[in-house]
């Protein structure tokens, strides 16, 4: 049997390559150990997803530093994307956002703006819109601040960010100036998320920041210890940069807005390296928090007080550090109520010899990391970016799923377990809280193909009923994953209108009660990675063929439309109910 | 089986210790108590012979055998460092290495057992018992000396020592590579070992010449013997690291495969066979062996323990749950089997029984941390938010400076709306992450 000579040989390198040294690194990761992997439950995950991007004319690449190495931590970070339905036809359209090369002029290396064309395929709409830009974006939230009726665009940049104007002609106008959202040209804006903070109406804005960085006085590869993984020279940072400042403007209601960082309490937070936004209700008392997950420094929860300011309690509620009170590279975000108990939870993705940290939220938002239990820390190997807590195979049950990719191109000659491209993950939720990896191609070989991929967002870009992925791949074409589900489940898709609360209805509660279950989600602006998801909202219902829905809108009245058939997009005007009901073919 | 023979061991001591002392009058009566059995008596005596005299190693050592025959093990041990304390005594030494291995401490244990290795080869009853624990500390050179002894001796059956002498040399190949790694160089020697691996080859020896040409001390018929007597002196250089891990890996596949053709139907070697199986991940193979194993062997040593671990390596913790019980109930200070059966029990969700299990456990002395952990986790996840604090606030006692604690109390305390206790834990959390 096994006593060859050859296998002592396996076993002695294996042994001994895992006992190699790490020296100190620019990135915080805890070294956690993956946990024993189950065996199959045997519960079938009925969705495959086929890779359709090529088909679907998502042909440009989106560009973002070197391929084979990275200078400046700049080229790693990547960057977002995007479903919007820009022109109201119904159809999601897709916004990519872009980095650029340094000293390295690139013409087509921009963010990109495609139309649905309504039979699976998009056109580039780019020049025509007016979204061409050429530089260093990073994160995107799609929000209408104005209330005019059409979604709105703010994107975050290393220089400035871009307050984008939908015009409601297929085109968009640059209002940064004129809104008053200037800003130094040094920062580097991350995470961005419209959020009625205070309940006016109006859709203010959260902006993380990441560094102040300089490539003319960065160090490079090597020159001190914050610029090693493993003893191999790699870019530097983010620690040992200095941390990022993060601001909040109140929206003027006149399309101006007020930086009120310092009167609100934001500006006291100034320790870390902020990424991806997420802002809810984390404790139910019906006012917006904003959630940030920061790089190698404790993320942050800030909790509303209702007045204007808030506090800073990522600490004390448990969501700064994994559930061993260490800090971690967290990079995405992702929110929903995974075991529907009515509150929501938090997915935060951290770095390579990390796990992914699953939130529970126990009561009035205070949280306990929940991965192990939930069977999501049997994966350590990867970078995790985007992410998303969705029924992806319509049970009735939040599934996650998370893409992946190194920072460090130039360690995989060294260490082949570090590649730079890396699979996606898939865990189906099974219930009671627990999850179980999806391996291999069972759902799909699109799931196994390795990329290195940064913002994933979600939504029915076919209009078919379920959940499809647009992933961000760097210097590589985006990946759409469509998704097709087995027949026989049962799902709801739910559009806001706002009236007296903000008009793209961000930050409503919706509570989905059918006879299987109780869903709860909330319309976010941004999540993922730097990402915006279809802001149609997307409730799987298994077997039920029918479902009550409650709405609470963000000045915290509720309003409920009763019971609702399965397998429709119906539209809730406030105060109006439903005023339309859409059923699709699939 | 394990545990007899350690009794039988620490047994011995007792005239050794007892003629070899002058005794005082007062201690004279702990004796006559000790040596009728009567040791929780007699622990008391030396407790106070101990209070009253000048500092001595023997009376001290006394006052740890009490202790250890008692079950008291973590009092037994404090009172043989005390002892060392005052004098170097060799049988003072190894029955704190016997506490030592017995409860697993490995870390603190590997400087004794270096110390210990020589003196084995004379000493037949602390041969089988100490020898297990060179194979697990971090002693992998001392591991390949007690190899040598217990070829020679009667102590272990001979498949046993082949199979033990295999172990040994992994680990010491295991350990050159390591040490290997750490060196600039060291990836370069790697590859020799690398290449012969993917072409299936035995022979790993591809850079004997470099290494030679590199370190003109060394020579290719260089022995494991002749370059461990290197090392001291040579301890950073790659071409001698290299060349020990290549030998030492030819001297385990040696040893394994000599056991394999005198005595192909050892338990012992199936054993082995089994644990190298689940090492490389086939689980499948190595679960029926062992399951065959359980039902001819089931004395085997350390056999349910891996069952148990290789169930739980595959996260199948109702199978893992029965394992360590059995392997508590052949021996209840076994803590392995006790941190195995509390985590099974998380995993499970079955909180309720593990808070029947843990709780009793945490009434008397010093719990371990994960202890305090999964009790307090165990009560969290039912609700019960005071009695996890109140397990919290016991082990912040024990542990002042540890991080975790203070980081869930931090929650809990802001769960239950204690604002003020969160805050106190909260600076205390943020001090102890301060370097």
């Amino acid at each position: 049997m096994m006593l060859s000579r050859r296998n002592f040989l396996t076993l002695l390198l294996e042994a001994g390559t895992a006992t190699a040294c790490i020296g100190q690194q620019g990135m915080a990761s805890p070294n956690t150990k993956a946990a024993p992997r189950a065996k199959p439950s045997g519960i079938p995950f009925s969705s495959r997803f086929t890779d359709v991007s090529v088909l679907a004319g998502l042909k440009q690449p989106v560009i973002y530093g070197p391929r084979d190495h990275k200078t400046y931590i700049l080229e790693t970070i990547g960057c977002g994307c995007a479903f919007t339905d820009y022109d109201n036809d119904g159809w999601m359209d897709i916004f990519l956002l872009s980095g650029t090369r340094v000293g390295e002029p690139m013409p087509e290396a921009t963010n990109r703006l495609y139309h649905n064309n309504r039979d699976g395929t998009f056109s580039d709409v780019t020049e025509k819109s007016g979204l061409n830009y050429q530089g260093w974006s990073c994160g995107v939230s799609v929000g209408d601040f104005d209330n005019d009726g059409f979604d709105d665009l703010f994107v975050t940049c290393w220089g400035q960010n871009i307050l984008y104007h939908n015009n409601g002609d297929g085109t968009f106008t640059n209002v940064t100036t004129k809104a008053g959202l200037s800003e130094p040209a040094n920062r580097w804006g991350t995470g961005c998320a419209f959020v009625d903070y205070n309940r006016d109406g109006w859709l203010d804005l959260f902006v993380s920041n990441y560094t102040a960085f300089d490539a003319a006085t960065e160090s490079l590869p090597g020159q001190h210890p914050n610029c090693l993984w493993k003893d191999i020279p790699v870019n530097c940072g983010p620690r040992g940069l200095k941390t990022g400042l993060h601001s909040l403007y109140r929206n003027n209601g006149d399309g101006t807005f007020t930086d009120v960082s310092v009167t609100s309490g934001i500006d006291r937070a100034r320790s870390s390296y902020g990424l991806t936004v997420v802002a809810a209700d984390y404790d139910d008392d019906g006012w917006p928090d904003i959630y940030v997950a920061c790089d190698s420094s404790p993320a942050l929860l800030f909790m509303n007080n209702h007045d204007g300011t808030f506090r800073e309690e990522g600490m004390m509620r448990g969501v700064a550090y994994n559930g061993d009170g260490q800090e971690q590279a967290g990079m995405g975000a992702a929110v929903n109520d995974y075991d529907l108990d009515g509150r929501l939870d938090i997915l935060k993705t951290n770095f390579a010899g990390d796990t992914p940290s699953l939130y529970h939220n126990m009561a009035h938002g205070v949280f306990d990391d929940d991965a192990r239990e939930a069977g999501l820390a049997v994966e350590n190997r990867y970078v995790t970016w985007g992410a998303g807590i969705c029924d992806l195979d319509n049970d009735g049950l939040p599934d996650i799923f998370i893409v992946t990719g190194h920072v460090y191109p130039e360690i995989e000659a060294r260490f082949p377990q570090s590649p730079l491209c890396t699979p996606r993950l898939l865990f189906h939720n099974i219930g009671k809280g627990h999850f179980e990896q999806i391996l291999g191609s069972s759902a799909g070989e699109a799931i196994d193909d390795r990329h290195c991929s940064r913002g994933c967002a979600f939504g029915d870009f076919d209009n078919d009923g379920d959940l499809d992925i647009l992933i961000i791949n760097l210097n590589e074409p985006p990946t759409l994953l469509r998704n097709d589900i087995a027949a026989g489940r049962h799902w709801l898709k739910i559009q806001l209108i706002g009236v007296k609360t903000n008009r793209s209805a961000i930050g409503t509660r919706v509570v989905v009660e059918s006879p299987s279950a109780k869903q709860t989600q909330e319309l976010l602006s941004q999540s993922s990675f730097l990402s915006a998801n279809d802001r149609r909202l997307h409730f799987g219902l298994g077997k039920d063929s029918s479902a009550m829905v409650h709405v609470r809108w963000t000045d915290g009245n509720w309003e409920s439309v009763g019971q609702v058939d399965a397998d429709q997009l119906i539209t809730i005007r406030e105060g109006k109910g439903i005023v339309s009901k859409v059923k699709w073919k699939r | 089986m394990q545990i007899a023979r350690i009794l039988t061991c620490v047994a011995c001591f007792f005239p050794l210790l007892l003629t070899s002392q002058t005794i005082s009058d007062d201690a004279a009566e702990a004796r006559s108590a000790f040596t009728a059995g009567h040791y929780s008596q007699a622990a008391k005596l030396y407790e106070k012979a101990v209070a009253t005299h000048s500092p001595s190693a023997e009376l001290q050592t006394d006052l740890g055998l009490a202790y250890q025959m008692q079950g008291e093990h973590l009092r037994a041990i404090g009172s043989y460092v005390a002892a060392l304390r005052v004098e170097e005594l060799p049988r003072t030494r190894e029955l704190l290495a016997i506490e030592r291995c017995r409860l697993r401490q490995f870390h603190t244990v590997s400087p004794l057992l270096a110390k210990i290795a020589d003196d084995l080869s004379s000493n037949d009853e602390l041969l089988p018992v100490l020898s297990p624990c060179y194979l697990q500390a971090d002693n992998a050179v001392d591991g390949l000396r007690v190899a040598k002894i217990l070829a020679s001796s009667s102590t272990m059956p001979k498949d046993e020592a082949l199979i033990y002498e295999g172990q040994a040399s992994m680990n010491a190949s295991n350990f050159f590579i390591s040490e290997l790694e750490k060196t600039p160089e060291g990836p370069v020697y790697i590859q020799y070992l690398k290449a012969a691996r993917d072409a299936g080859s035995e022979d790993a020896r591809g850079g004997f010449s470099r290494a030679i040409a590199h370190s003109p001390y060394l020579h290719p018929d260089l022995t494991l013997e002749e370059g461990i007597v290197l090392l001291p002196g040579h301890s950073g250089d790659p071409a001698l690291l290299y060349m020990l891990s290549v030998l030492s890996g030819e001297q385990a596949m040696e040893s394994i495969l000599e056991c394999k053709n005198k005595y192909p139907d050892s338990p012992g070697l199936a054993q082995f066979q089994a644990e190298m199986l689940a090492n490389q991940g086939q689980t499948q193979q190595a679960e029926g062996i062992y399951l065959q194993l359980l039902k001819s062997n089931p004395e085997l040593p350390e056999l349910r323990h891996s069952i148990a671990m290789l169930y739980r390596s595959q996260g199948e913790w109702s199978q893992a749950l029965p394992l360590f019980q059995a392997e508590l109930a052949a021996d209840p200070t076994d803590d392995r089997a006790i941190t195995g059966i509390s985590e099974c029990l998380i995993q499970l969700g079955n909180y309720s029984q593990a808070i029947k299990f843990l709780a009793p456990r945490l009434v008397k002395g010093t719990p371990p941390l994960w202890a305090v952990l999964d009790l307090s986790l165990a009560y969290q996840k039912l609700g019960r938010y005071l009695e996890a604090i109140d397990v919290l606030t016991r082990g912040e006692k024990a542990f002042p400076r540890e991080s975790q604690i203070h980081f869930r109390l931090m929650r809990l305390y802001t769960l239950t709306s204690r604002t003020d206790l969160a805050q106190k834990e909260s600076s205390l959390f943020q001090e102890g992450k301060r370097p």
